[in-house]
């Protein structure tokens, strides 16, 4: 059996993985990177962002306690029936399910050197590279290991020049979200770690001082100037640029000369290296499983009789009309994505999904393409924008719905950012419903 | 305050922002003398590459507007410098500076070519492009910006 998977984001690659596992021929056709590789270090089935309007609750709204994010989890998945989780979780214990999905990708990840640490039972503190304080649950080796309620005392590595970074006023909001969680009763500080003079001409360029990190010259050089930042007890919090691939390795030397814990904090565009470096273990994973990728955009389906049997593709770079490859294939799984991916586009001024047309809905159910993405758009910051949960809806088996309702492909999955009525930034979500819908599609797809 | 302002000052010096800033006061106090001195006549088209071909300006061109226009998508994610410094690329080069220069004005083109060790060093891999989650294409910039 042969099956094409459409987008190489978390979701994808995911399915990929699980329709290699059960003895498949998979092709994943990507056109790049999606917004997994602009993700901040963590996986968030459930996290929460107390201090912000939005997402989910951090405590029970009848007896004040700190719900664990196990709970939050039902919680969304139970207040909003079309939710991808409410699909997901029909029937199952979210706790086992985030588990599975947890050790899978442990396993498919580790041999990069990323491993996904914690779990549902409790929230793990993490501090962003603004020094915002999230609630969150599952995170990659990096951040992972920077929980601060486990912390005596934590310090901000402050790297002078480093774009993107400054660490007195990451400071000043740790210490003030620290304490309106109350967190408070930790010494904060900012250490200064002057880079030696190789080392400082590659501060404005953050990828390049991460692949550097990576070499045996510069820790012998870095290696006297980060004694002095040692303390019993103390947590050092690094910007994130760690190493461009194996951050394991930069943090155990870092653990090594300074005796203490160290960890990056949360870091997203323009510092995306925590993104990348999860987008390139998943492309390793791809390969050491044996799954075929193919650079390239799918640029239409072909079905016969109610089933997708074949996707046309254009290559990178090619000029739209310019003729392209073709796949037939048995079962295919759409994880294309929303914006940054390609999943929904705007097609002539009206919002569309470009592959099979599908009609696609907001939080509230209405039906929002052939909507202008303007008119989706609210003015205000921290608010629910329509636009930003629009998405397509599937049955209990992942299938997207057409317009009737009824499902217009036997064969076709859907997974990731395509599924509508969650927005992942506002609930954070992360990318929990990437690797449960993602799994999910690939064992479906699997099965037809 | 101080220290933004040293950081203002060292980041002009390290992308050679200085002849760039001396081009744009050479020309802004060229651009009223000239007009003074030599009232337009003529081709217009021959008047302006009189005055300011000198300085490295030409004309707009629909292929630089286009990549003008793709390079407009940037999200400044920076995932084409990450994949140039995974691939090696040269040291001082970074991708995401080309498209974010030519997203600008039209004078920041002259910067590119300014800076030549960088944009010149580019060996053409096309990993930049190849990443571009916005499908910009960074190769065609970078070669725009250094035959300028």
């Amino acid at each position: 059996m042969t099956a094409v998977v459409v987008g190489g984001g978390l979701a994808g690659c995911a399915a990929a993985l699980e329709l290699r596992e059960r003895g498949c021929e998979v092709m994943l056709v990507r056109a790049g990177p999606g917004s997994t590789a602009m993700s901040w270090g963590t996986l968030d089935v459930a996290a929460a962002s107390p201090l912000r309007r939005g997402g989910l609750p951090l405590r029970d709204p009848t007896t004040g306690r700190a719900l664990a994010p196990a709970r939050r989890l039902l919680g969304v998945a139970n207040a909003n029936t079309a939710h991808p989780y409410a699909t997901l979780l029909r029937s199952r214990s979210p706790e086992s399910e985030v588990k599975e999905a947890a050790v899978a990708l442990d396993g498919w990840l580790a041999p990069s050197g990323l491993r996904v640490l914690g779990s549902l039972e409790q929230t793990r503190w993490l501090a962003d590279l603004r020094g915002a304080v999230r609630a969150a649950d599952l995170a990659f080796t990096g951040a992972g290991e920077g929980d601060l309620a486990s912390a005596v005392e934590i310090a901000l590595v402050d790297v002078p020049g480093l774009g993107g970074f400054e660490a007195r006023p990451a400071l000043r909001v740790l210490a003030a979200e620290l304490a309106a969680l109350g967190l408070s009763r930790r010494a904060l500080r900012v250490l200064r770690l002057e880079l030696p003079p190789g080392l400082a001409a590659l501060a404005s360029q953050p990828a390049r001082l991460a692949a550097a990190l990576e070499t045996a010259p510069a820790r012998d050089a870095l290696g006297p100037l980060l004694r002095p930042l040692a303390a019993e007890g103390r947590l050092l919090l690094f910007p994130p640029v760690l190493g461009l691939e194996r951050v394991d390795r930069v943090l155990a030397w870092l653990s090594d000369t300074t005796g203490c814990r160290c960890a990056e904090l949360l870091g997203a565009p323009p510092l995306p290296l925590a993104g990348y470096r999860l987008d390139r273990a998943l492309v390793a994973a791809l390969g050491r499983a044996g799954v075929g990728v193919r650079a390239g955009r799918v640029t239409s389906i072909e079905t016969e009789g109610g089933r997708a049997v074949g996707v046309g593709i254009a290559e990178p770079g090619a000029p739209d009309g310019a003729p392209g490859a073709a796949l037939a294939l048995d079962a295919l799984v759409l994880a294309s994505g929303r914006f940054v991916g390609g999943g929904i586009v705007e097609r002539d001024g009206r919002l569309a999904e470009p592959l099979l047309d599908l009609p696609l809905y907001d939080l509230g159910g209405r039906r929002v393409d052939g909507l202008a993405p303007r008119r989706l758009v609210r003015r205000d910051y921290e608010g629910e924008q329509p636009l930003f949960a629009a998405g397509a809806r599937t049955d209990a088996r992942l299938r997207p719905l057409g317009p009737d309702g009824a499902v217009p492909l036997a064969n076709a999955f859907a997974a990731g950012d395509l599924l509508g009525s969650f927005d992942p930034a506002r609930d954070r979500t992360g990318l929990g419903v990437a690797l449960l819908s993602g799994r999910r599609a690939g064992i479906e797809a699997a099965r037809c | 305050m101080l220290r933004g302002y040293r950081g203002f000052l060292r980041e002009l010096s390290n992308t050679g922002g200085w002849r760039a800033l001396a081009l744009q006061l050479r020309v802004g106090a060229a651009h009223v003398a000239r007009r003074w001195l030599r009232p337009p006549d003529g081709d217009p088209v021959q008047g302006f590459l009189r005055n300011y071909g000198a300085d490295g300006f030409r004309l707009p061109d629909p292929e630089r507007a286009a990549l003008q226009l793709a390079a407009e998508a940037c999200l400044v994610c920076g995932l084409c410098s990450a994949e140039c410094a995974r691939v090696g690329g040269a040291p001082r080069l970074d991708p995401r500076d080309a498209v974010i220069c030519a997203a600008r004005l039209e004078i920041d083109w002259i910067r590119l070519r300014l800076e030549e060790p960088a944009s010149t060093s580019c060996a053409g891999c096309r990993a930049c492009t190849l990443v571009c989650p916005a499908a910009i294409p960074i190769d065609r910039i970078q070669d725009a910006g250094a035959s300028f």
